[in-house]
């Protein structure tokens, strides 16, 4: 049974914000069933989740004090966006409202 | 000079000693790189201004007798460790033109130190794969056999000490990255506890997961290096609040009834017995110096690649999420902002890593989450208290890296499945956060290098390195 | 068929911490399109979040006014979707285990209390703001807001009106703005509202298909939404339609509430826990300390103001329904101990220059201790009380104390009993009418020589002085 048909795979390329040429589709649900076979190996274990025992919590005294520091030139951070024009705001095409 | 024989406390006495000038060393890397990289593919950024530039001021540290231990010393970092002002790609077409604003924690560390940065080494497509093969840029070969490949993900950096290039480098382990490639290069490779090394400034993948860590020649100088990049760091919530230490000082102290334990499970069908003959007779060299051997067992370990590949998979599908063209990495086509995301990310990734952020939105998606991500999380705590287990009988533990010596190269490329199942020795020691280090511990019959991993204790760093080196010493 | 409407809130409200919750940014308001912006909280890849403690402490004293109890062991996750608003594509939020569970609200509406239970109140960060240009047929996004901390307090459906939601709504700006943890300004945002509504039959077991209208910014934007969303239902309904669930938004123009862009089926946010931020336990004298540092809330102070201070019912309403006016209040009380005249000078006096717009509790010129002060030379009839609003607005003008300003304008009552007695005489001796008739029971002409005294001697002496001389005078 493939674990994965096309309308599933459609929504998980969805969700990742991908999407796929016919022929990928095809190959990608032959993977992905494939891969997602191998890890239904876990699914015949019963056991419990407790997240109050992964032992890495921290205690409150060791979170960061509230202290405002300078923040980074703004130039330089949006040095990397390829926006071709307003120099102070990452530009996108237009959202609909 | 041969970089692969030097260690890094001797090129220190030459530097001070003036034998050498932190700018010839940064030169003869340079040569060496230039008359072998060309079949093996190490790098994806090399920075030679920028060394030359760094070897100078290092110089200036060293005549005023100021040195540290890294001043002067060149290394090479992988490339998903962010760089003010220079490239970092994460060996994705992504971010091929992505310059980062800042440092990474390392990198200030090693800054602050005046070390020469040669550059950034070729790795897979954000740190997913086990050979060097994913990158966007290129293939990695193996010095010891360019038919093969280097192991991965941190290839380029495992590839460039064996190669001689530098005399080390920092990679990322997030299942194996760092000690795999070590195993298949036949050099030294440590991943730290999880939250010994920041991670600040790490591309993320596996974020419960990922560490940086040193591959050098030989466990002193794996720790030599692991002493400069280890410490709490504000930046990251994760690192751990320990007191400084030096990783090395155990280094001399004899084994005698030191306990090994050696999980059976790690021995089985899946390893070549070339492999297995290989390590267990490091196990008896051990075992002779008077160490003592204890049988154990690891029964989850079955589960450890699934377990391992939902959790690591589910956290870098989140991670991954912000290249949506905007801010920076590829900037799609299209008119709208739905087609310009995805337009910017088909073509940004590359298909391994496309399938893992797909196993990982389906492994979180409403109604999987339970099946999947959550079983994962119970898996990780199982596989933790199996080891807690282990070490109430043992100092440490002592497995094969990897199932097989380094492969062909393309003889791995079709098959996800087949080639996940490849890191089932080293993914288990990630998901339970614990500290390993691979040590090169002979050769196959083809005269490919074998590498078994030394497990510790949670912030244990020094005992493994003490048990490699001392296991170093004995086989000369 | 009478149709009854049940409604739930999902409120937003914004700390005042100084930095944003995961980054040292400042969380200011405003600024220039991301001046406020770092690696961290624009989504660079490589950064890390971390907690601010005092956002922390701030939602354990929201969850305190609110009679929530406080986890012991809280944790971060990661909400997962695509938004050019959103700079990682995940937002952090907290899902199974929010720092406060199950609490309440007493509110007062149509005359009746009333009890709303409060579900959850968890932390989280804000997003940024979108700037859509018509004319380049671009969006710009500004990052400044993104990581400002949020608190997101959800009800139980149990409110049935727009009254009992808009009394909610005031009641938690109130208790925010005394636990000092949010300005609840409405208007800049950092109050928000999201309003779930159904219809269903009274009494029926089942609750009908609810909307939810999103961003409500102001008090009266969510009455006006909520009784045209019971409106619209209720005619849906009768006509024989079929609510749809959907997400609306209020048009403030039309008072009509629309449908936003359809979502084709419900968002799946593959919420899991942020493997970057540990989770925190407190102990128990953290969360007692937190606790004992909240201020005295409205309600408290109000009855307290009621049976210490004597003052009525409505005016205490008027002073605590405005938490700079009650500090102030109590500030004024503190250097002068007559509350009644204190609170009666500020509703009547000083309420009226602010509504007036010729002052800003925010920014007032004096201090409390000297408005107190004037009441007192009021009450002392150290000048006529008919000064004392002309005194107070001088110091609303110059922020002069009152002694400065009654010695400026000579204000001062001089009390000259021995010219009183004069003047008054000659009054008796100059109306013999006047004081035989009051002799012989016509009480109301003693308003007359009253009148005549006081006008003669403005500023000589106190109203008291004359009247008390005036009596023993016409007895004799």
């Amino acid at each position: 049974m493939a674990k994965i048909d096309k309308a599933a795979l459609d929504h998980i390329a969805e969700l990742s914000k991908l999407s796929f040429t016919e022929e990928e589709t095809e190959k990608m649900i032959d993977q992905m069933s494939d891969i997602i076979t191998f890890m239904d190996t876990i699914r015949e274990i019963d056991i419990q989740y407790d997240d109050t025992k992964d032992g890495n919590q921290i205690a409150y005294s060791q979170l960061r004090e509230d202290k405002a520091k300078k923040s980074a030139d703004a130039e330089k951070l949006l040095s990397n966006a390829k926006t071709g024009g307003d120099g102070d705001c990452y530009v996108l095409p237009k959202m609909m409202e | 000079m041969d970089m692969t024989k030097t260690s890094l406390s001797a090129l220190r006495k030459s530097l001070d000693d003036k034998q050498i000038s932190a700018k010839e060393l940064c030169a003869e890397c340079f040569s060496a790189i230039e008359s072998g990289e060309e079949g093996i593919g190490a790098f994806i950024t090399l920075t030679r201004e920028e060394a030359e530039k760094a070897a100078e001021k290092a110089q200036a540290r060293i005549d005023r007798g100021e040195a540290d231990f890294l001043t002067g010393i060149p290394l090479a970092i992988k490339d998903n460790i962010c760089t003010d002002g220079i490239r970092t790609t994460c060996a994705s077409k992504m971010l091929e033109d992505f310059v980062p604003p800042y440092d990474a924690a390392v990198m200030e560390k090693l800054k602050g130190q005046d070390f020469v940065m040669v550059g950034k080494t070729n790795m897979d497509e954000f740190a997913m794969g086990g050979a060097t093969q994913t990158s966007y840029f290129k293939r990695t070969h193996n010095p010891n056999d360019k038919s093969r490949v280097p192991g991965g993900s941190s290839g380029g950096s495992a590839a460039a000490v064996a190669a001689g290039f530098v005399p080390a480098a920092l990679g990322s382990d997030t299942g194996g990255s760092i000690r795999q490639p070590a195993s298949f290069c036949g050099v030294t490779g440590l991943k730290p506890t999880y939250g010994r090394v920041s991670r600040y400034g790490l591309v993320a993948f596996g974020s419960s997961l990922d560490q940086i860590g040193p591959i050098a020649n030989s466990a002193l100088d794996c720790g030599a290096l692991l002493n400069v990049i280890a410490g709490v760091d504000e930046r990251d919530a994760t690192s751990a609040r320990l007191p400084h230490e030096d990783f090395t000082d155990k280094i001399g102290q004899s084994v005698k009834g030191l306990r090994i334990a050696l999980p059976k499970e790690f021995y089985g069908e899946a390893v070549d017995s070339e492999v297995k003959e290989a390590v267990t007779k490091a196990s008896k060299e051990l075992e002779s110096l008077g160490a003592v051997l204890v049988s154990c067992e690891i029964p989850s370990l079955k589960y450890g690649i699934p377990a391992y590949y939902l959790i690591a998979c589910a956290e870098a599908a989140s991670n991954l999420s912000r290249f949506d063209g905007i801010k920076y990495g590829l900037r799609g086509e299209g008119k709208s902002y739905g087609e310009m995301i995805l337009d910017s990310r088909n073509r940004g990734f590359g298909e391994e890593v496309k399938r893992r952020i797909l196993l990982g939105n389906y492994a979180l998606s409403s109604g999987y989450y339970d099946a999947y991500y959550r079983k994962a999380c119970a898996l990780r705590q199982k596989i933790k208290a199996e080891y807690e287990a282990i070490f109430e009988r043992a100092e440490v533990i002592l497995t094969p890296t990897a199932p097989s010596v380094a492969f062909k190269i393309g003889s791995d490329d079709t098959d996800p499945v087949k080639m996940y199942t490849a890191d089932m020795l080293t993914v288990p020691v990630n998901i339970a956060g614990l500290p390993a280090i691979s040590v090169p511990c002979g050769r196959d019959k083809e005269n490919m290098p074998i590498g078994m991993s030394i497990v510790g204790r949670r912030f244990d760093e020094g005992t493994i390195i003490q048990v490699a080196d001392a296991y170093e010493r004995v086989v000369g | 068929m009478k149709l009854h409407p049940t409604i739930g809130l999902e409120i937003h409200a914004e700390l005042l911490t100084e930095s944003k919750v995961f980054c040292s940014c400042s969380a200011e308001f405003g600024g220039d399109p991301n001046s406020r912006c770092c690696p961290v909280c624009s989504g660079m890849p490589g950064t890390l979040p971390v907690l601010n403690k005092k956002a922390v402490e701030f939602i354990i004293k929201a969850g305190y006014v609110m009679n929530c109890d406080i986890s012991r062991f809280t944790k971060w996750d990661r909400k997962n979707y695509f938004y050019p608003d959103l700079p990682k594509a995940y937002q952090i939020s907290q899902m199974p285990r929010p720092v406060c569970l199950d609490g309440y609200v007493d509110i007062v509406s149509d005359g009746e209390e009333k009890r709303i239970r409060i579900n959850r109140i968890h932390l989280e960060e804000d997003a940024g703001k979108l700037i859509h240009d018509e004319r380049t047929k671009q969006t710009l996004a500004d990052y400044n807001r993104c990581g400002i901390p949020l608190i997101e307090i959800v009800t139980e459906p149990d409110f049935h009106s727009a009254a009992d939601v808009t009394a909610f709504v005031e009641k938690i700006r109130l208790l925010l703005q005394y636990a000092g943890v949010c300005d609840g300004r409405m208007e800049q945002g950092s109050l928000r509202c999201d309003v779930n509504i159904s219809l269903a039959e009274k009494g029926a077991k089942e609750l009908g298909t609810r909307a939810e209208i999103k961003n409500l910014n102001s008090v009266r934007a969510i009455g006006r939404a909520i009784e045209y969303e019971i409106y619209r239902q209720s005619e849906l309904i009768e006509s024989g339609g079929r609510v749809i669930q959907e997400t609306r938004r209020f048009v403030d123009g039309s008072g009509e509430t629309a449908a936003m862009r359809s979502k084709e089926d419900a968002q799946d946010y593959r919420y899991f826990p942020d493997p970057d931020i540990p989770p925190i336990v407190f102990t128990e004298e953290e969360i007692e300390n937190i606790k004992g540092s909240v201020p005295e809330m409205p309600e408290s102070r109000k009855s307290r103001y009621v049976k210490e201070y004597g003052i009525a019912e409505k005016d205490a309403d008027s002073i605590i329904g405005n938490k700079l006016v009650c500090f102030f209040f109590e500030e004024a009380v503190k250097a002068y101990d007559s509350p009644k005249s204190v609170a009666s000078f500020i509703l009547v006096e000083l309420m009226r220059r602010i509504n007036l717009g010729e002052a800003d509790m925010n920014k007032l010129p004096f201090e409390a201790k000297d408005f107190a002060r004037l009441v007192e030379i009021m009450d002392g009839n150290k000048i006529n009380r008919s000064h004392g609003k002309n005194v107070l607005r001088a110091m609303l003008e110059s922020g002069k104390t009152p002694d400065t300003v009654c010695d400026e304008e000579a204000l001062w009552i001089k009390e000259d009993l021995g010219q009183a007695e004069e003047v008054i005489d000659k009054i008796l001796a100059d109306n013999p009418k006047a004081v035989e008739q009051y002799r012989n029971g016509e009480q109301k002409v003693f308003g007359f020589l009253m009148g005549q005294a006081n006008r003669q001697l403005k500023g000589a002496a106190s109203p008291n002085a004359i009247k008390e001389i005036l009596e023993k005078k016409l007895k004799n």
